[in-house]
């Protein structure tokens, strides 16, 4: 059987691992376009901060590959594919045949139609290339731009500071009223721009870059609200959308992602997808481009590949990073909470807990400070588990509340009656 | 592979597990040393250092106080290793759950997604801590730390018997309080 897997990332990594767990005697090629094997990519603001080198981030190398007997073809686009005649055209001219084709294109940074977004100076942050070519630009006294108070754009602004310290001028710019706009609440919002701006990051909330002014250099971004920022890089960090540019010129089903079912089976016979670039109909969200989902996605593809018959069983919304050495970990429903669910905030010095409920379940939850109930609560919420009396305990707080909520084994004891 | 096991009824919530993890696990350790005479070397240490196994306590009005202690639980499939963005956490041959600090990033998507919560992330380090199963140790230190014996390092066959055991005897010990029970041979079958 010859499989081939486009897309060098946790999905296509993980698909050629599954199936070749199961059917040794696959044929294997991940053909990618990057010149670095499997690597960290939410890691690269470290090659930003100058705390890692590149080839540390790489998890699996070529040996790797080369031991579980998977073939590699880097640094190579894949421009077609044929589903009638199941071949992939390669960049180089080449044709590959396969049996089984897995799409794992990932994502692509947005890049938004802003007057002036050409200049030199103007960055993305999506690949250990992009973060090389940035860190060369960005020295003592540097006046940096992020657009996008994301994921990314955060870690840029924290990387840029961890490194050069207050002789550099970090500003943030958002269109929503506060960072992290997906995963948090407009009060757990606040919190974040307070520990930013103790950390000397510039935010500017509510507002936009209509334009970049400059020779042929970046030298200003102008914003809608008529402010002028001096700069001389920029970031631009406002999200990614699925890379779908092959599936759709070989005419798969696409809506925002490649539609896929949570088999992860497109809409073509042996074509599967997976990862940042799949978009599973019935599930919410269904465009969900953060790593664990890739990981279990690209499992998922590679199982079914391999002739088990195994579902994608879905993840909510979720997002956990450390911004400054503060935990800020988020998922599920948070913001509006859903119509009908109850919402129970605990506050603390520096800390944050929001939970939101509905009938027993945990939909959703936001922690600040603090990380100790995160993994019962996610599962609560990832699982979809009925909690007996979730109400009085969310209600009573009781001491060692939430860190046992997630333990099925002390939530039978709780929910049995006591004499 | 052995893992460490819970008999909730025996936890009587002491920490002394937490203590011997974090001695175990700090610099001034030396191995085959009885554990506790690394404790005042271990104690002024600076950062302190951190127990890997944290015990819980639940009370709530109308039920009997409940103690745990959490420790990873080296899962089959674990959920923390598929989302290691780095590559810091691995389930090697044997089935235990690996982490290599020097190349956690602190993020805290394994303690996001850890069913136990048995993963966290030190504040003052920035990476990850999780029970190691002290691999320098004879067995790991909570177990043979535990003085009421509510933590049982075995295999899982070896733990099913046990159990089986523990069965055998409460039931014994149920027969006997009874007022006029009688032990009945049930022969063997």
């Amino acid at each position: 059987m010859e499989v081939v897997i486009v897309g060098g990332g946790i999905a296509g990594v993980r698909a050629a691992e599954a199936l070749k767990e199961w059917r040794e005697d696959a044929d294997v090629t991940i053909v990618t376009r990057e010149g670095y094997t499997l690597y960290s990519r939410p890691a690269i603001y470290e090659v930003l901060s100058g705390k890692k080198a590149p080839e540390d981030l790489v998890i699996h190398g070529p040996g790797w590959f080369r031991s579980i007997g998977i073939s590699l073809i880097e640094r190579v686009e894949v421009e077609s594919i044929d589903p009638d005649s199941k071949k992939v055209r390669l960049a180089t001219g080449e044709y590959i045949k396969y049996d089984k084709l897995v799409l794992a294109t990932g994502s692509k940074p947005i890049r938004p139609p802003i007057e002036g977004v050409s200049l030199r100076g103007i960055h993305g942050f999506y690949t250990i290339d992009d973060a090389l070519a940035l860190a060369r630009e960005i020295h003592r006294g540097s006046r940096v731009l992020v657009v996008g108070a994301g994921p990314v754009g955060l870690k840029v602004a924290e990387s840029v500071i961890d490194r050069y310290g207050s002789s550099v001028e970090v500003t943030v710019v958002e269109k929503l009223d506060r960072p992290l706009p997906r995963f948090l609440d407009p009060e757990a919002g606040r919190l974040l721009a307070g520990i930013l701006e103790e950390h000397g990051v510039k935010l500017r909330l509510s507002t936009s870059v209509v334009r970049f002014e400059g020779e042929d250099r970046l030298e200003a971004a102008v914003l809608d609200n008529g402010e002028k920022l001096d700069c001389d890089v920029a970031v631009i960090a406002v999200g990614v959308s699925p890379d779908t540019g092959l599936a759709e010129r070989a005419g798969l089903a696409v809506s925002r992602g490649i539609l896929v079912n949570p088999r992860m089976e497109t809409s073509h016979p042996d074509i599967y997808a997976a990862g940042d670039v799949a978009e599973v109909k019935g599930y919410d969200p269904p465009v969900n481009p953060v790593w664990p989902v890739a990981y279990e996605q690209g499992s998922v593809a590679g199982l079914n590949i391999a002739g088990i018959k195994f579902e994608y069983r879905g993840f909510p919304l979720m997002n956990a990073q450390t911004i400054f050495g503060i935990p800020i970990i988020s998922f599920g429903y948070v913001y509006p909470p859903p119509p009908g669910s109850s919402v129970k905030v605990y506050k603390g010095r520096g800390e944050y807990v929001k939970v939101v409920a509905k009938e027993g379940r945990v939909l959703g939850a936001i922690l600040i400070g603090i990380e100790d109930a995160a993994g019962t609560l996610f599962n609560l919420v990832a699982s979809e588990t009925v909690v007996p009396g979730l109400n009085v305990i969310l209600e009573s707080r009781p001491k060692g509340f939430p860190e046992f909520l997630g333990h099925s084994d002390l939530l039978r004891v709780l929910s049995r009656r006591w004499p | 592979m052995k893992r460490i096991y819970v008999d909730l009824a025996r936890c009587m919530g002491c920490k002394t597990c937490e203590l011997a993890c974090a001695v175990v696990h700090s610099r001034s350790r030396r191995t085959a040393a009885p554990i506790m005479h690394d404790l005042y070397a271990a104690i002024a240490e600076e950062p302190a250092p951190a127990p890997r196994v944290r015990v819980l306590g639940v009370s709530l009005e109308h039920y009997p106080q409940i103690y745990m202690p959490v420790q990873c639980r080296h899962c089959e499939k674990p959920p923390c290793v598929a989302a290691c963005v780095t590559g810091a956490l691995s389930r090697d041959p044997s089935g235990k759950v690996e982490l290599r600090p020097e190349r956690c990033i602190g993020c805290r998507m394994c303690v996001m997604v850890c069913p136990y919560g048995a993963i966290r992330v030190h504040r003052r380090l920035g990476v990850a801590i999780k029970c190691d199963l002290c691999p320098q140790e004879p067995i790991p230190a909570c177990v043979s730390a535990c003085p009421t014996k509510a933590l049982i390092y075995a295999e899982e066959d070896e733990l099913l018997k046990l159990k089986h055991g523990k069965v055998a005897e409460r039931l014994g010990e149920a027969l006997t309080l009874s007022p006029g029970a009688r032990l009945v041979d049930l022969g063997s079958r």
